[in-house]
This record gives structure tokens, C-alpha cells and sequence, in this order.
């Protein structure tokens, strides 16, 4: 236990979402689009969407999986946004799925650095 | 093909009742009391929310998401001096660095009750889909 953080303090323009995919969904084409779509639809509910990345699986089990996989990565125009997004999509069901959603750091995102 | 653009296909996205227009749903009670004082809960299908009903599988439900929320956060509930037990002969790398620090091994724990959690999940409630990163953990003989 501790101090409640003020949810917002570490706030950027960048929403990480876990637990909203399964590597299956991302191998799949059809259903791959339709994620993005789900995504994208729901995302501009809060605030102009600049890009949502969702990194894909590699099949080959000798490649490791590039850096992410498994998340979902939605770049807000402004904080506005990815605040409302973050309050309302933190816990809600994506797939049956409890989504958790937190903040990239700007650097981190333009660096790829999705861990 | 030549489909039009915006098919109606369900979002994967759970509805939330303050969006949603139909207020007949969102005026759905998750209880209600009959004659005689006995609580009764809707399914959960009718009134949205979790899939099971089960207060066994929402508690698992509830700690997952406690467990996420600490290992987010890094919350690690390392208690403090003095009701701690007895640390295990430390481990280190070939550089010499220190490989079970209280962090990592407070960290391992959280994440090994997650992966149970999850195990039970799977179990237990049919609906659950694990999340993309979860692997089964290797039984040991």
C-alpha cells in the first residue's frame, strides 16, 4: 500500500493498452483489421486519433517477437484525449478481456520502446 | 468486392451504459429484492458487467486485477524492517551484479500469483480469454 498517485501526473498523448489482445487475434488477418477498427472507432470518441499501432506476432518461432506485441498503442492529438481515453478505457472489456490502459512516454514511443 | 465500407460488425468494445442510447438497459438493476426481503442478482448477461456471476470467479476476477495494478505500478508490499523473514543467500550474475534483490523476488511473486490467477481463470470461467502474454507456467515433476 502508500500514497494514491494522481493517475495523471505521468499523462502523455501515447495510451498503452494490455490485455485488450491475444497473439491468435493479431495472427489473423480479418480479425487483425477488425481490432484496429474496433480500436480507432472507440479511441476517436475521446479525442482526435493521430495513429494506433498494434505490433503483430511473428510466426516463425526461431524470430523473436518484436518489441509490444501484444499491446496496443493508440498516439492521441493531445493529452485531452488520451486522459478522457485512459479514465474510460482503464478496466473496461475489450474480448471479454479487462483492458488495462496506462501511459507511454513520448520518447519511449518514438524510440519503440513498447516493454 | 464491392461491400460497403461501414458493415455493421459489434465493436469488441464493451457497451457502457452511459453511452449507450437504450435507457431501458441502463435503468436494469444488477439486484433486485423480491417479496420476503431476498436479494436477488440478474444475470449478468441481462445487466452487462462481468460474465460470471459466480462470486468465486469475480473474486479471481478482482485480484487479477489487483495484482495487474500492483506489478503496473510497482507496488511491491516489501514490508518493512523487522517483519521481514530471513533473505536467501544472495545470487549474482557473471558481472557481479545481484540477481534476487528483495525487488526481483518480491516482483517474481507477484507475477507467479498472476499467472495462477490466470490458470484459474481459465479454469473456471469460460468467457475468460487469458491475456496475450500469458504463458503456462512449467510444472515441475
Amino acid at each position: 500500500g502508500g500514497v494514491a498517485a494522481d493517475p495523471n501526473a505521468n499523462a502523455t498523448r501515447i495510451l498503452a493498452l494490455q490485455e485488450a489482445v491475444t497473439l491468435d487475434e493479431l495472427a489473423n488477418d480479418e480479425e487483425y483489421a477488425d481490432i484496429l477498427q474496433d480500436m480507432r472507432q472507440e479511441c476517436e470518441k475521446f479525442g482526435a486519433v493521430v495513429n494506433v499501432l498494434i505490433p503483430r506476432p511473428v510466426t516463425d518461432p526461431a524470430q523473436p517477437q518484436p518489441r509490444g506485441v501484444g499491446k496496443v498503442f493508440i498516439e492521441f492529438a493531445d493529452k485531452d484525449g488520451s486522459v478522457a481515453a485512459q479514465r474510460i478505457l482503464n478496466g473496461r472489456r475489450f474480448g471479454g478481456r479487462s483492458v488495462i490502459a496506462t501511459y507511454l512516454g513520448e520518447e519511449d514511443y518514438a524510440a519503440g520502446n513498447f516493454d | 468486392e464491392n461491400k460497403p465500407p461501414e458493415k455493421k460488425r459489434r465493436s469488441r468494445w464493451e457497451e457502457v451504459p452511459e453511452t449507450t442510447t437504450d435507457t431501458t438497459l441502463a435503468l436494469v438493476p444488477k439486484e433486485i429484492v423480491i417479496a420476503g426481503g431476498i436479494k436477488v442478482s440478474l444475470p449478468s448477461a441481462l445487466v452487462g458487467g462481468p460474465s460470471s456471476a459466480d462470486p468465486a470467479v469475480q473474486r479471481l476476477h478482482n485480484e487479477l486485477k489487483e495484482v495487474n495494478r500492483k506489478i503496473l505500478n510497482n507496488e511491491l508490499d516489501i514490508p518493512p524492517e523487522g517483519e521481514r523473514s530471513p533473505s536467501p543467500e544472495p545470487q549474482y550474475d557473471r558481472n557481479g551484479v545481484r540477481l534476487n534483490t528483495r525487488e526481483v523476488r518480491m516482483k517474481e511473486r507477484l507475477l507467479e500469483r498472476r499467472s495462477n490467477l490466470i490458470e484459474e481463470l481459465i479454469k473456471t470461467d469460460h468467457t475468460y480469454r487469458p491475456p496475450a502474454d500469458y504463458r503456462p507456467a512449467k510444472k515441475h515433476r
